[in-house]
Order: C-alpha cells, then sequence, then structure tokens
C-alpha cells in the first residue's frame, strides 16, 4: 500500500464518508427523529444541534463503573460498537457514492457488519452484572435472531433480483445500487417488511424491547452514563443513518454518482427515515414473544411468498412480480 | 524423504498401541512419548509441506486385488495433515495438566497417538481399502478414547462407536461397488460416473459414512451424547477437530475426485442435508443448559455448511466448505478446551451454576470470546470468511446451474444465514452464563487455568484472528491449490469482495478514535466504581444473577417449536434409538426361534436346505 493510499484511506476512515461525516450526518438525522416526533405532539422541539449538545454533555460527566461487573468488557463494548457502526457507515456511503469501484465489503459483508453493534451493546449489557441489564440482554439477542431472519429473506428477495444481471461482482453494493427490486410486488413487500427490520434493528419502539425505561429501566444501558453512554448515543446515531441507507442501497436503487441521482438519494433517505418515525411514534411497545411470533409467523410467510413471486417473475420474464 | 510416510503412519499407531498395555504408574512414559511422538508428527508434516510432493508404495499383489499399499501427498492431504498432527500436538499439550488422562494413561495417550497415525493414513493413503482400514483404526481408538474417561462414559462409547461402526460398514459396501464398477481401488485413477444406479449408490454410500464421522444430520447423535459425558480434551480433539477434517476430507474427494458430480439429484442431497443440519442443530443447541453439550450441537450445526459449501460444486463454495472445515476445526478446538479449562478450575459444566468468571479467568476468556465471534461470524474473524465464500458458492450454484438443487438457492441461502444469527445468539448465551453476568459467592476463589492449557487455546485463538484478518494467506497457501480456486479477484470465481486487512485498520482505528475520546473525557473528571443499581434494595449477591439458561426460553415455548422441541427432547430424532429398536425386534424373534425343541431346528434346516437346493442346482 502506497503513502496515497494510506492517506486516502485514513481521509475515507476519519473525514469523509467516515467518522465526522457520519457522525454529523447521524446526529442530524436524530434531530428528523425529535423534531418529527416533536411536530407529531403538537410540540416545538429541539434546535438543530441539541443532539451534540447532549453528547458534549454527556461527555463531560463523571464515569460510574459497576464494581461487580467485568469492567473491561463494560468499557469496551461501546468503543467496539461505534467503531462496528463507522465502518458499516463507511461501507455503505462508498458503495453508494462511487458505485462503480468495489470498496472494501459487499453486501454480506455490510449485513454482518450490522450484527456488530447489537452485538456491542449484548456484550456491554451482559457485563453491568445488573439483573435489569442482564433480562436486556437476553431481549435483544432474542430480537436480534427474530428480525434476522426476515432481514435475510428480505435481502434474498433482492438478490434473487440482481444476480444474473452480468455485473462482475453481483453482489457488490455498487451492483445491489443499480437496480430497483422496489417497483415490484415481490420487491415492495421486502422493502416494507425490511424497514421494519430496521426499526427493530434500531431499538425505536415498538420494538424497543431492550432498553424498555418503564419496565427494566433502560435494559443493557442501565449501568452506563457519562462518556460510555456518549459513546453509545453517538453509536446510535450513525446507526439511525447507516441502516436505513442500507434499506436504500439495497430496494430503492441507491444514491448514483449524478446530481439528481444524490438529490434522489437524500430523498430516499429521509423517506425511510420518515417511515421509521411514523411507526415509532404511532405504536406502543411490543412484548419479545409478539415480536418474535410478528417476524417469524408473519413476515416470514409473507417474505417466503415474496421469494416465490420473484423466482417465478425472474424465471418467466415478469418484471412486475 | 519419501520414507517418512509410512513411519509416519505407523509408529504412531504401533507406539500408540503398545502404549494401551503400558502400565498407569509410568505416567511420565506415556506423557513424553505422546508429547514426543505429536511434536515429531508436526515437525514431519512441515517438512512435508516445504517438499512438496511425495510418495511410496509398496506392492502386495493378491489376485485379483492389488492390495499395494500407496501413500501420496496431494495439496488437500498435505494441509489437512499438518493441521490434524497441530491439533494433536495441542491437545497432547493441554491434557499435561488436566485430569482427563488420570484414570488410566495408558488408554488415553495410546489412543490419541494410534487416531494421529490412523488420521495420516487416511490421508495419506492413495488406495481405498487401506485408506478404510485406517478409518476403522481411527474409529477403534476413538471408543477407546471415550472409554478412557471412565465408567460414566461407556454408554457415549457404545454409542458412538455402534452408529460409526454402522457408517463404516456402509462405506465398505460403497467400496466394494466402487471396485465392481471400475475395477480398482486406487483412488488416483477413479472417475465413477454418477449416472448409474450402482454408481450413484456407491457416493451415498461413502457420503454416509463421511457425513457421520462428521457428524451432520441424521447420524449425527452419537456427538451430543458424547459431549455430556467425555472429557472436553477428547472432544476437541476428535469430534471438533480431526473427525471434521477426516469426514469432509472423505467427502470433497468423493465429491471432486472420486465420482463424476453434477448438478442434479445428489447435489440437491446434499444440500438439503447441509441447510437442515445448520438450522436443526443450531435450534437444539441454543436452549441446551451444558457447556459440552452445547458445543457438541455446534460441532453439528457447523457441519451444515462445509457440506453445503461442496453440494454448490462451484469453485468458491467448494474452497469456502473446505476453509469452513479448517475455521471450524481451529475455533470448535479452541471452545471446547476453553470449556475444558472452565470445568477444571470450577468443578462444573453446567450454565446455571457459572458466571462472571471474565476477570478471574482472563485469557481463558479471551480465548473463548475470540472462537465464540469467530464461530457467529462476525467479521473480521475466520468463521466470518468462510461462510462467506459458501453464501458466493450458493449464489453461483443458483444464478449457473439448472436442475432443483440450484432453483431452492434462496433456501439454502437463509438457512444458512439465519442459521448464523442463532448461532451468535447461543454464543451470546455461553459468554452471558460463563464469563459475564455476575459471579455466583462461591466461585470468588477460582483461578487462572495453568500455562500448559492457556498456551494451545490462545494460539488458536491467534489463528482465527490471523486467518480472518489476512485470509488470503491460508487460502493462497492452502485451499486454492487443494481445491482449484483462482485468487484473483477478478476470475469470475468471486462474486463479492471483503477487504479484510482494511475493514480491521478501519475498526481498530475507530477504536482508537473512541478510545481517545474516552481518554480524554475520562481524564477531566472523575471514574467511579459504584454498586450495580437494584432499585434501592440491596439483595444478596446470588439473588441478583440472571442466568443464561433462561435466554431462550421464549423460543421454546413459540407453539409449533415447542412440540418440536419436545420430540426431540423424548429422542424422536434419534437414529440410534431406532436402531436399537429394530436390533432388539431382531433379537427377540431369534430368541422366540432359539426355542431349544429339536423339532423346529430340525424343519429349520430342511427348509434351509431345499433354498440351497433350489438356488444352486436349479432342481424344479
Amino acid at each position: 500500500m502506497t503513502m496515497n493510499e494510506i492517506l486516502h484511506n485514513l481521509f475515507v476512515m476519519l473525514v469523509f464518508p467516515g467518522l465526522l461525516f457520519s457522525v454529523a450526518c447521524g446526529l442530524l438525522a436524530v434531530w428528523i427523529v425529535r423534531k418529527v416526533t416533536a411536530l407529531i405532539h403538537h410540540r416545538i422541539g429541539p434546535p438543530p444541534a441539541q443532539p451534540l449538545y447532549d453528547v458534549l454533555k454527556l461527555l463531560g460527566k463523571e464515569t460510574l463503573i459497576p464494581e461487580a461487573g467485568q469492567k473491561v468488557v463494560f468499557v469496551l463494548a461501546p468503543m467496539l460498537g461505534f467503531a462496528g457502526s463507522l465502518v458499516l457507515a463507511t461501507l455503505l456511503w462508498r458503495g453508494n457514492l462511487r458505485p462503480g469501484q468495489p470498496f472494501l465489503g459487499d453486501v454480506i459483508g455490510a449485513v454482518y457488519l450490522m450484527a456488530i453493534p447489537s452485538l456491542a451493546l449484548i456484550l456491554g449489557g451482559s457485563a453491568s452484572a445488573s439483573p435489569h441489564a442482564a433480562i436486556g440482554t437476553s431481549r435483544e439477542i432474542k430480537l436480534v435472531i427474530s428480525y434476522e431472519l426476515a432481514l435475510v429473506l428480505a435481502l434474498i428477495v433482492a438478490l434473487i433480483k440482481g444476480v444474473g444481471a452480468g455485473a462482475t461482482l453481483p453482489l457488490s453494493l455498487g451492483a445491489m445500487a443499480a437496480q430497483t427490486p422496489v417497483w415490484s410486488v415481490s420487491g415492495m413487500l421486502a422493502f416494507l417488511i425490511s424497514v421494519l427490520c430496521v426499526q427493530a434493528k434500531l431499538g425505536l419502539v415498538p420494538f424497543d424491547i431492550a432498553e424498555a425505561e418503564t419496565e427494566i429501566a433502560g435494559g443493557v444501558l442501565i449501568e452506563y452514563s457519562g462518556p460510555l453512554l456518549a459513546l453509545w448515543q453517538l453509536m446510535q446515531a450513525v446507526c439511525l443513518v447507516a441502516l436505513p441507507l442500507f434499506v436504500v442501497t439495497v430496494f430503492l436503487g441507491g444514491f448514483g454518482h449524478t446530481a439528481a441521482g444524490m438529490a434522489g438519494g437524500v430523498g430516499k433517505l429521509v423517506l425511510v427515515l420518515v417511515l421509521l418515525i411514523l411507526i415509532k411514534n404511532t405504536n406502543p411497545r411490543v412484548r419479545i414473544d409478539q415480536a418474535m411470533k410478528f417476524f417469524w409467523f408473519l413476515c416470514g410467510p409473507v417474505l417466503l411468498a415474496a421469494i416465490a413471486l420473484a423466482m417465478i417473475g425472474r424465471a418467466r420474464g415478469i418484471g412486475w412480480l | 524423504m519419501d520414507v517418512i510416510l509410512p513411519i509416519w503412519v505407523f509408529v504412531p499407531v504401533v507406539a500408540g498401541f503398545g502404549l494401551l498395555f503400558v502400565p498407569a504408574a509410568l505416567r511420565p512414559l506415556h506423557k513424553t512419548l505422546a508429547l514426543v511422538i505429536s511434536l515429531l508428527g508436526c515437525i514431519a508434516a512441515l517438512a512435508l509441506y516445504r517438499v512438496g510432493s511425495a510418495t511410496w508404495e509398496w506392492a502386495i499383489p493378491v489376485e485379483p486385488f492389488a492390495l499395494d499399499l500407496l501413500f501420496v501427498t496431494t495439496p488437500l492431504n498435505r494441509f489437512i495433515l499438518l493441521f490434524a498432527m497441530g491439533f494433536g500436538l495441542a491437545v497432547v499439550l493441554y491434557s499435561l495438566r488436566t485430569a482427563a488422562a488420570d484414570e488410566s494413561p495408558g488408554l488415553y495417550y495410546g489412543s490419541i497417538l494410534m487416531t494421529l497415525g490412523g488420521s495420516a493414513g487416511i490421508l495419506l493413503s492413495n488406495h481405498l481399502l487401506w485408506l478404510l482400514l485406517f478409518w476403522e483404526v481411527v474409529t477403534a481408538s476413538f471408543y477407546l478414547l471415550i472409554v478412557s474417561g471412565g465408567k460414566g462414559c461407556r454408554f457415549a462409547a457404545t454409542k458412538s462407536f455402534a452408529m460409526i461402526g454402522a457408517s463404516d460398514a456402509a462405506f465398505l459396501l460403497g467400496v466394494a461397488l466402487v471396485w465392481a464398477q471400475s475395477g480398482t481401488f486406487v483412488m488416483s485413477q477413479l472417475r465413477v460416473e454418477t449416472d448409474s444406479g450402482v454408481g450413484i449408490a456407491a457416493f451415498l454410500l461413502l457420503m454416509t459414512a463421511a457425513i457421520t464421522k462428521a457428524g451432520a444430520l441424521p447420524l449425527h447423535t452419537w456427538l451430543p451424547t458424547c459431549g455430556e459425558d467425555c472429557h472436553a480434551s477428547v472432544m476437541a480433539i476428535l469430534p471438533a477437530a480431526v473427525d471434521k477434517l477426516l469426514g469432509i476430507y472423505l467427502l470433497v474427494i468423493a465429491a471432486t475426485q472420486l465420482f463424476v458430480l453434477r448438478p442434479g439429484p445428489l447435489s440437491l442431497i446434499l444440500a438439503v442435508i447441509g441447510a437442515a443440519t445448520i438450522l436443526a442443530a443450531v435450534m437444539v443447541a441454543m436452549v441446551q443448559h451444558n457447556v459440552k453439550k452445547l458445543l457438541s450441537y455446534h460441532a453439528i450445526s457447523q457441519v451444515g455448511y462445509m457440506i453445503l459449501g461442496i453440494a454448490t460444486l462451484t469453485p468458491v463454495g467448494i474452497a469456502g466448505g473446505v476453509f469452513h472445515m479448517l475455521n471450524h476445526a481451529i475455533y470448535k478446538c479452541c471452545l471446547f478446551l476453553c470449556g475444558g479449562a472452565v470445568e477444571k478450575q470450577t468443578g462444573t459444566a453446567e450454565l446455571d451454576e457459572l458466571g462472571g468468571l471474565g476477570n478471574r479467568m482472563p485469557w481463558t476468556f479471551l480465548a473463548c470470546i475470540i472462537a465464540a465471534l469467530s464461530i457467529s461470524g462476525i467479521p473480521p474473524l475466520n468463521g466470518f470468511v468462510s461462510k462467506w465464500m459458501v453464501y458466493q458458492g450458493v449464489v453461483a450454484m443458483g444464478r449457473d446451474q439448472t436442475g432443483a438443487g440450484a432453483a431452492l438457492w434462496p433456501a439454502w441461502l437463509a438457512a444458512a444465514m439465519f442459521g448464523s444469527a442463532l448461532t451468535l445468539a447461543s454464543f451470546v448465551k455461553i459468554l452471558h452464563a460463563l464469563f459475564l453476568s455476575r459471579r455466583p459467592s462461591h466461585l470468588d476463589h477460582v483461578r487462572e487455568a495453568p500455562a500448559s492449557m492457556l498456551a494451545p487455546m490462545l494460539v488458536l485463538a491467534g489463528l482465527c484472528v490471523l486467518f480472518g484478518v489476512a485470509y488470503m494467506m491460508p487460502l493462497d497457501l492452502f485451499i486454492a491449490p487443494a481445491t482449484g480456486l483462482s485468487t484473483a479477484a477478478d476470475s469470475g470465481d468471486w462474486l463479492g469482495l471483503w477487504d479484510a486487512p482494511l475493514a480491521t485498520a478501519f475498526l481498530l482505528l475507530g477504536l482508537v478514535v473512541a478510545g481517545g475520546l474516552l481518554l480524554v473525557a475520562m481524564r477531566s473528571r472523575t471514574v467511579r466504581s459504584v454498586p450495580t443499581w437494584s432499585c434501592g434494595e440491596v439483595p444478596p449477591n446470588d439473588r441478583m444473577i440472571v442466568p443464561g439458561t433462561h435466554f431462550y426460553k421464549t423460543v421454546s415455548s413459540l407453539q409449533p417449536l415447542r412440540c418440536l422441541y419436545r420430540l426431540q427432547e423424548k429422542g424422536w430424532f434419534d437414529v440410534y434409538a431406532y436402531g436399537g429398536t429394530v436390533g432388539q425386534a431382531i433379537s427377540r424373534f431369534l430368541r422366540w426361534m432359539h426355542s431349544g425343541v429339536l423339532n423346529t431346528y430340525l424343519t429349520w434346516v430342511v427348509v434351509g436346505l431345499l433354498v440351497v437346493l433350489y438356488v444352486l442346482c436349479d432342481i424344479w
């Protein structure tokens, strides 16, 4: 690797579209969520910089570490989650902004990188030696296995639509973004369910089961405070953009490198975000077994039907299926 | 150099056999001999790796068969051999300080050596009958190895011996069919077509032997029984590592070398077995309460990925399957060793009674978490890479092939990727129940395992990281030459990309940034250790523990799954139980016939005579 490449990669990771850009976008998205929620509630809502103030405020607080916990894991977990979400965001942005140049990983890599933030939450919660956190941990991992089935099946619908189109690396994000599966019956079903999966992955209501303030007082995050909690919030902010971006890439045709494509991409991203916010504000929290049944026994069969439709469509050359 | 091949096979077998009869009082002799021979085996494997190809033969003409003893190295067997010997050495080293060999060291170390020699024989043989013979040596030494654990292991030993032995009979029959079809036992000359009934039957029989050894559905049930009863080091060497290497080796050479396998019903069968194994075993693994039993079910589940990779019959899929075999052997061996270390230091392997050991056994924890994340396929570790290759194989199969197996590729992909999430779930449970959570008061004085146990675990964990971050290295060195995969990104074999070094660098950079941020923030204010918040009440420590065994009650009580779990617990899916029922029925029938009445016997003799006359002389 030459010096130039090293500098380029450092820039990609630390400035654009990595650390600075992703965090800025993420905090902006957090603000959008809070603002739109406030509008739904007929409130005014916070100023745009409020999420940043919150994080800075937390960074200035003292750090409390549970004495019976596994202290090293307790401190490392938010760091791991934050780092994982940054890699995921960088991968997805690059795949969208320069679809012609395969970089870092493909769509399977992205799906697996998405597991790192949840895994970090689980490890952190489990290391805090709190019964509330242990229950949160158990709920979080059950939520992971619930939505993962639906997410995988939805991804397969997109793969059926896309693979075989003649691209050199058909699994790369650029190749995935080159198609728009949402303009078909199966693709639309897969898109809608994948939005629900993102909802669950982000831990937004109605799937905020692992944190559930009113039952288990924050669950996995109960023992976190100060700078460590700030890191969790940054991770969640980065994911708040990265996960919708994944859906945009796989189902809605991504960004593309023209100016119109960029504007369209931002529009798609905001559309997914608004969908998430609307679901968040119009539903009560479900129990973990309800979530599990919903994803496995409702979304699962629907997606199986979608897969069947997509296969038929592909075999017979019927695009709208 | 070539003469090293027979020495390498026969010295461990003979030495191991001798050790069986050396009295237990001479314990240092057992340990020294086992250590020296396994070390020499490793060195020989490395030397052979550098030399390249070697052949050795000893002609034994017995008309009409040629029973020549032929040993030959190929790119595939060379690297498998290297790792088999490596696992042998790791486990011998680990066993020096464990109680595994205390009861009968002769049996324990003797059968380990015989296993190593037998495996070398299987891998090097270029003659099917000799391969079968060494296959039996490994089966027999596995039996002895389990028996060395004492009385508690008898049932496990019998069950595994019965199941593997029965599959060996299938192997023998398969070999006979291969001979009938092609007239030779020499493996390098075999290319049996699978378009005739005999060819298909021969392949299925060989496949049965391979998947029983590797432990795939539906012939897997010996594995969890062993896992529950045996010592962790026994599990670490055979079912976790060497059995996988041997079983998948046989499947790979059967699918790519001995038989001409084309996309069709046979690859469909393999894919069904692979996908079903992944899902069914991991669902059962999730609800287990014993570390070793849980790990055993994962040793089954992971075989599914290997079989699925081979079933795709694409270069990247087969290479992925073989790579997964290697990766699985590494991390599963490591996990069993970690489980064994915890069991030795605490005295139990029950998840309910453990917890919070992370800061008591930090090195074991480190090795265990790396191996656990590897098996769950968390990037950038090695398990992710080989799973990713298998997925590409499945997608390529759907894109390029025709037939039922290819048309069902979404099902295979869904099973494999969802199985991976379930794997993560059950390892979260292990990590929570062993190392995180809260420590029960009676474990406050647990100490870290001795260095001789830690060293093999940490080396294996290091390999997990190395083979994940620099995965091109094992691919270039071992996998690609053995499977014919092209490692160039634009060769058309690859469907996606994964720049593991760059991803790792980014991950580390992210960690450094986050660490820097934390450091600055934490230095400006105090860091305090505080008691866990418990709603203002202060309950005793042991009442605040939420054991990991409760995690998946939600899953096992969901309705359709609940019935399946209940049937599974009753042993409805255990082939061995059915085999037992059939066997008892036969023996009851025989007992009924052997009534001791002379007239009955005479009747049978006359009937038999008539049948023989009819067949032989055609008297009517």
